[in-house]
């Protein structure tokens, strides 16, 4: 019996010796299996973590009135390089760019002038239509009371008047058919700007004003009526430019509606492209974000707004704000500064979880 | 036969000293000349094919780059599986071959098959390249160039022309990765505006450039007596050749390439960057030859560098050729070892010297140390085993083993020659004193070396790693008995035995015999407490053990770190290098951190092949101590820690490199999902991470292929496409050419070679809107741009597509705690199979580290059990009878006791070096217990002793020199690595050393105190039988 109670005894006293080294000697910390982070563990059967040492960072995207935030202390900022500034003010005008191709301006003035000749020539032939229509019935009248002796006159008269009535036919048909060309070859609101005594047509004629055909796509249905052109591509030398209304056709190929402009610029060759820069939306005034404050995430542009110092939240850029790289926003969104670098490290952070574990396959 | 050897090791000793003479010189000769490296081959057998396509996005590169090589290269022999990855403009197709396959096999069938894939990949695809044959320590130096005008195309022409060439002329050396700098190109960069002018295309320019840059071969004028060759050269040259060159625009003949765009040396669009110290460089990794010798590669790398300096420094650039230098840590670890071994060597000596009290006995014993050594080194270069240090630490454990066998054998000589009566023959007594411990000691140095044999069938990095210490260690042991039946007895009988006889015992047994004696008898009147301290430290061992961490390695004080970072996916070079250089700013400023460098991206054929997100710094630190180092670890870690945006881990180089052969997912529950839908796979794995995390238990659910870079999707609408007259590929060559840049010529200036590139400025690249402006055609109708045939979009690409064996993946890993795994992984896969249903194509296979370590664990199980029987039969083999068979096991627990209680002391974690330390534990135990019973046999049964307290007494008394000797010598030699085991070239050694010296205390207490008071009461040895007439 002493035996088996001395046994017991040594039994109990390994037990409370093996109780005491575990609970005052268990693994101290972090342990770490070649890189891979464990947890202490006492009683958990614990097992390997990812690879990464980041288990002990803290939680920095919190969620305030429902909105997600990220929160930096200062010294996270710096060392990320956050940089928060105003936005400044500015403006955006959208503009389309498209190349034009100067047109023949002499052959419309040459059009117009032909017209204009035909035109004084039919009013001529009027003129002189009617003084001999008043002639004839001077005669007819006279023939009536008098007697022989102005039978010869009014016969002459009469076939005077008919001449003249057949030459105002062809005049006319000469003006209507010269008016249907400039209607044809160069639309009727051209025409009507290029009449001939007005100051487009002289400007045209003495090559101060180069008439500039174009292509814009067909859901343009109202361009702006004024705009600017550059005949070395250079938006900054282009001069200004006047819608002149639709071109009748299109060039062979184009797709969309021809229209014509008067380009303020002179000595432009026929054939020589111009290069023209038509708003496509009034101006707009807001605030100007800086290229490096936009990031892409999710199909979509967003930029981080500064809350305070320390706290920022994702805002998504608006549709409207420029499809360009100057994203413009409201006035009302100057009132919130913005981060103009670091914004790539906010957006990092806030999606913590999509940083892919490169030591894996 | 060990009879005869001895016999023969006696009568011939002449023989047998020269012979071991020259062994000892032949030894010594080829360890001088063997190469040391850090550790063994440790990587599998893996071949990688690299494959650039510049441009592709990862959806592109999976399915007309990776697709068709996954295709060519299945069915190979020993080819065990594929795994690939494809990201944006590259695709690795890795595939993974059987352990025991061979290396240059696998290479040929994997060539021989590319040769056969070329004609299915885009041309725009390079070709593919086979990873060249690095060893597993891939890196041998890391350095740096920095221009004084931080010019960084003239840097890398450097690189390219004069410092890549040069390293690469080093022999062991097996590629250069370079990251950084600017790949000089001929740029020819488009004015959109002047181009849309003239009613021209990008087409138009590319077709003028390769018609202006046309150099093909000319033919021969061949005459009666000559034959001539024509060539060609063009005016001028260069930039201005080319700018000056006609565009072939039929209406303006005049027109020339220089009046649409602007010619001049720029950059090709860049994959990687790179920083020293926060200023611009080129960062070069030189990789090693696989068998290469890291130390041998690194000091001819130096002479190299020594010749590059100066030059370099002619023309304004700095090398900095120290970022990384692996080699220290072998120096710093062998330097280590070695005087280990001093001090341990000169210990063992002092030992040897109190307990025999006699120098040529001592002399004789410590010879052993040497020729044991020196033998198994010779057999381990002669097999092709690169010495490392893993080898010598298996050696330098050995050094206490490898004493023990001559200890016992000298000590039995010398006690038999000294009490021998006289007129016997010396050579008689020490033939008999010889045999008389053989048995034991043969029987306990195979029980050693089985006990190693599981460690030889470890599989994995852990098998490779730590094969060559139990082999090193097992070469020592079998090398020390044969020292011991050959080299000690001749030497025993050549140098003592006219000078024995009549010799007292040494005064420290003398002194010690009367305390000891008294101790066992005192125990042994009292059995039930040696049975009460036995079962009590069973019970502690047994409790205890299982609670300790486990580790793989532990740190490893190299005195440099690895730092890798990693951002969201699409973050730009530009942006990596910024964050960088904060970064590196904050790490200089760490007391201690000598020098940080980062790259970022990736290297042409590089191993690491990662995006513009990822970066690696290398912070080199002053020389210091394993406890600062770690200082400087938790400095770094709490330095990104801080830094917002980025996942991060820092560690040694090895420690790193072993991480990353650990191949797949490290996690313990890994769920792949093979589909053929991209986005049905994503869904699928959403539903199954949600499933895994609502399992108790589950900790960590991550979906892993799911990372989504920004992109800018050209959804080209066929209808327009036609309107216009255009097709997808002349729309998407112009995007192609303006973007990624189309390479229509190259120039050779000097010896290099430089492409002739067009592409559109970098601010006009950088600008995301104009994309849909790009005017691709020219009509008569004037400009057509893209946006007049495809919608441009912003959307969320992919980052990567992974495969496995040609299938799509998708991957949910997961840890768990709380529970244990096996019950974890049933409900797991229970729940998947009762709740989710696979579309069709669609299946899920379960692993992950738990089921891969568990198989693991499994065969070693079964290794060690078969080893463990074969120790068990070899003890009953030894001893004689199952009684004391289990007397030994049983008591087994209390020699690992000491070991345990060292684990506690140093922290509770166990890692593979720990369990060596056990294992040499148990074998030094279970030997000395074979001593003591085989010389209470030899008491009872040849010198006919009755068997008593008395007999036991003097049983323990006569083997408490041996025993405690050994013990003593064993521990002294390991005490060295004990001490402050936290410093280069201990880390692994320091805890094995420590449970061998902890666990001999209780396993010297076990042999000298309590298995004699066991054997004392539960011993019955009987004499022999009488012979019958």
């Amino acid at each position: 019996m002493g035996r088996w109670w001395i046994l017991f005894c040594g039994i109990a006293l390994g037990a409370a010796a093996a109780w005491w080294a575990r609970d005052h000697v268990a693994p101290a910390g972090d342990e770490r299996v070649a890189g891979v982070a464990r947890p202490a563990a006492d009683d958990e059967a614990e097992a390997g973590a990812d690879d990464d040492d980041d288990d002990d960072i803290p939680a920095r995207v919190v969620v305030s009135d429902g909105r997600r935030l990220v929160v930096l202390d200062a010294a996270e900022r710096a060392l990320a390089g956050i940089e928060v500034a105003t936005p400044a003010p500015g403006s955006v005008a959208p503009e389309l760019h498209v190349v034009g191709t100067v047109a023949d301006g002499a052959a419309l003035v040459a059009a117009q002038a032909a017209l204009a000749a035909a035109q004084a020539q039919r009013d001529a032939a009027a003129t002189t239509r009617a003084t001999l229509r008043a002639r004839l019935e001077r005669l007819r009248a006279l023939s009536a009371d008098a007697a022989v002796g102005v039978a010869r006159e009014r016969a002459d008269l009469e076939l005077g008047w008919r001449r003249e009535e057949e030459r105002a036919l062809t005049l006319e048909t000469e003006v209507a058919r010269l008016a249907q060309a400039l209607q044809a070859g160069w639309g009727g609101v051209l025409t009507t700007l290029t009449a001939p005594g007005l100051a487009q047509a002289r400007a045209l004629a003495a090559g101060d004003l180069a008439l500039v055909e174009f292509v814009l796509p067909a859901a343009i249905a109202a361009p702006p009526a004024e705009f600017v052109a550059a005949a070395d591509g250079r938006r900054a030398d282009a001069r200004g430019a006047h819608l002149a209304g639709p071109a009748p056709r299109v060039p062979q190929g184009s797709f969309g509606r021809g229209w014509w402009a008067l380009v303020e610029q002179a000595g432009l060759a026929r054939g020589e492209r111009v290069d023209l820069w038509l708003a496509q939306a009034a101006r707009r005034d807001g605030v100007v974000l800086p290229a490096t404050a936009v990031v892409w995430h999710g199909g979509r542009r967003w930029y981080f707004a500064a809350l305070d110092d320390d706290r920022f939240e994702r805002r998504p850029v608006p549709p409207d704000a420029g499809t360009g790289d100057t994203v413009l926003l409201s006035a009302a969104a100057a009132a919130t500064p913005v981060v103009v670098q670091g914004a790539q490290v906010l957006l990092a952070e806030e999606f913590r979880g999509a940083i892919p574990d490169e030591d894996e396959d | 036969m060990l009879s005869a050897l001895v016999r023969f090791a006696i009568e011939r000793r002449a023989v047998v000293l020269v012979l071991a003479l020259a062994l000892s010189v032949f030894g010594a000769w080829r360890l001088a000349g063997a190469g040391l490296d850090i550790f063994p081959e440790f990587a599998p057998q893996l071949v990688v094919v690299q494959t650039e396509a510049p441009g592709f996005t990862a959806e592109q590169v999976e399915m007309r780059v990776t697709q068709p090589l996954e295709a060519a290269l299945g069915g190979l022999i020993d080819l065990d599986h594929v795994r690939s990855e494809s990201i944006q403009g590259l695709s690795i197709v890795t595939l993974v071959f059987a352990e025991d396959s061979d290396t240059y096999r696998n290479r040929a069938q994997v060539t021989e098959r590319l040769a056969t894939v070329r004609a299915e990949l885009p041309a725009a695809a390079a070709e593919p390249v086979i990873a060249p044959l690095a060893s597993s320590s891939a890196t041998v130096r890391t350095i740096g160039l920095v221009a004084d005008d931080d010019d960084l195309l003239r840097l890398r022409d450097l690189t390219t022309t004069v410092v890549v060439p040069r390293l690469l002329g080093v022999a062991g050396v097996a590629d250069v990765n370079v990251f950084g700098g600017e790949t000089r190109a001929l740029v020819v960069a488009p004015d959109l505006v002047a181009l849309e002018r003239f009613g021209l295309a990008l087409g138009d320019l590319e077709r003028a450039l390769a018609a202006a840059g046309a150099n093909p071969g000319l033919g021969v004028v061949e005459n009666a007596n000559q034959q001539i060759a024509i060539t060609s050269v063009v005016t001028g040259g260069g930039p201005a050749a080319i700018a000056g060159a006609s565009l072939g625009v039929p209406a303006a003949p005049w027109l020339t390439i220089g009046d649409v765009a602007r010619v001049g040396w720029g950059a090709l669009p860049r994959i990687s960057a790179a920083q020293v110290m926060g200023r611009p460089a080129v960062v070069m990794m030189v990789i090693g030859q696989l068998g290469a010798n890291t130390l041998t590669v690194s000091d001819k790398l130096d002479g190299a560098f020594a010749d590059l300096e100066p030059v370099l420094a002619q023309q304004g650039v700095t090398l900095h050729s120290r970022l990384f230098v692996p080699a220290n840590y072998i120096t710093t670890a062998i330097g280590d070892i070695a005087r280990h071994l001093l001090i341990g060597g000169s210990l063992v000596l002092l030992v040897l010297l109190v307990g025999l009290y006699n120098l040529r006995t001592a002399l004789i014993s410590a010879l052993a140390i040497p020729l044991s050594l020196l033998a198994a080194v010779i057999v381990l270069i002669e097999c092709g085993v690169n010495l490392n240090v893993l080898v010598i630490g298996g050696l330098a454990i050995a050094l206490g083993e490898v004493v023990d066998d001559a200890i016992i054998d000298t000590e039995n000589i010398y006690r038999r020659l000294r009490t021998a009566p006289p007129g016997e023959s010396f050579e008689s007594i020490a033939l008999a004193a010889s045999l008389e411990v053989r048995g034991s000691v043969v029987y306990a140095t195979f029980i050693v070396a089985l006990v190693f044999v599981p460690l030889l069938t470890l599989g994995g990095v852990s098998g490779r790693l730590f094969a060559p210490l139990g082999l090193a260690y097992i070469l020592a042991v079998i090398a020390s008995l044969l020292v011991a039946v050959t080299v000690t007895p001749a030497l025993c009988v050549s140098l003592l035995a006219r000078r024995a006889a009549g010799r007292d015992e040494a005064p420290v047994f003398r002194l010690l015999n009367p305390w000891y004696t008294a101790a066992v008898a005192a125990l042994a009147r009292r059995p039930g407490f040696a049975v009460a301290a036995s079962a009590a430290s069973a019970v502690f061992v047994l409790a205890v053990l299982p609670g300790f961490g486990a580790r793989f390695l532990p740190d490893l004080r190299e005195g440099h770190f690895i730092v890798h970072t990693t951002a969201l996916p699409g973050t730009s070079l530009d942006q990596s290098i910024a964050i960088g250089t904060r970064l590196a700013e904050a790490f200089m400023d760490i007391d201690g951190v000598h020098s940080v460098s980062q790259w970022a991206g990736r290297a042409e054929r590089g191993a690491d092949t990662y995006g513009s997100h990822y970066s690696e710094y290398e912070v080199a630190l002053e020389p210091m101590g394993g406890a600062r180092q770690q200082d400087v670890l938790d400095a770094l870690r709490a330095t990104l820690a801080r830094h917002a945006g980025l996942s991060f881990e820092a560690n040694t180089f090895l420690t790193e490199r072993i991480d990353e052969t650990i191949s797949g997912y490290t996690a313990p529950v890994v769920v792949n999902l093979f589909g053929r839908d991209l986005d049905r796979l994503d869904a699928k794995g959403r539903e199954l991470a949600a499933l895994v995390a609502a399992i108790p238990g589950a900790r960590g659910v991550r979906l892993r292929a799911s990372h989504t870079t920004p992109n800018l999707t050209i959804a080209l609408d066929p209808a327009r496409l036609a309107r216009h007259g255009l097709d997808v590929a002349g729309v998407l060559g112009a995007v192609e050419a303006a973007y990624a840049g189309a390479t229509v010529n190259e120039l050779h200036r000097g010896t290099q070679r430089v492409p002739v590139v067009v592409l559109l400025p970098a601010a006009a690249r950088a600008a995301a809107g104009a994309l849909a402006e790009l005017v691709v055609a020219h009509g008569p109708g004037g400009p057509v741009r893209l946006g007049d045939v495809a919608e441009v979009v912003q959307t969320a690409g992919r980052y990567n597509v992974l495969h496995r064996n040609g299938q799509r993946l998708q991957v949910v890993t997961a840890d768990v705690a709380g529970r244990d795994l096996a019950g974890f992984m049933g409900e797991l896969r229970a729940r998947v199979f009762e709740r989710m249903r696979f579309p069709d194509g669609m299946h899920v296979e379960f692993t992950g580290a738990a089921v891969e370590q568990a198989a693991a664990r499994s065969e070693l199980v079964w290794h060690a059990a078969l080893c463990g029987l074969g120790v068990l039969l070899l003890i009953y083999m030894a001893v004689g009878r199952l009684r004391y068979l289990l007397l030994i096991a049983l008591n087994l627990p209390f020699s690992l006791a000491g070991g345990v209680a060292a684990v506690m002391l140093a922290g509770g974690v166990v890692s593979v070096g720990s369990v060596v330390g056990f294992v040499t534990l148990f074998g030094i135990t279970v030997r000395n217990s074979i001593m003591l019973v085989s010389h209470y046999d030899h008491l009872v049964r040849v010198e006919g002793e009755p068997w008593n307290l008395t007999t036991a007494l003097r049983g323990a008394r006569e083997r408490l020199p041996a025993i405690l000797m050994t013990a003593l010598v064993t521990a002294l030699a390991m005490l060295p690595l004990t001490i402050d085991s936290d410093n280069p070239g201990r880390e692994i050694m320091g805890p094995m050393a420590a449970i061998i010296v902890g666990g001999l205390c209780s396993s010297t207490v076990l042999n000298l105190l309590v298995m004699p008071a066991l054997l004392c009461r539960f011993g019955h040895f009987a004499p022999a039988a009488p012979r019958r007439a």
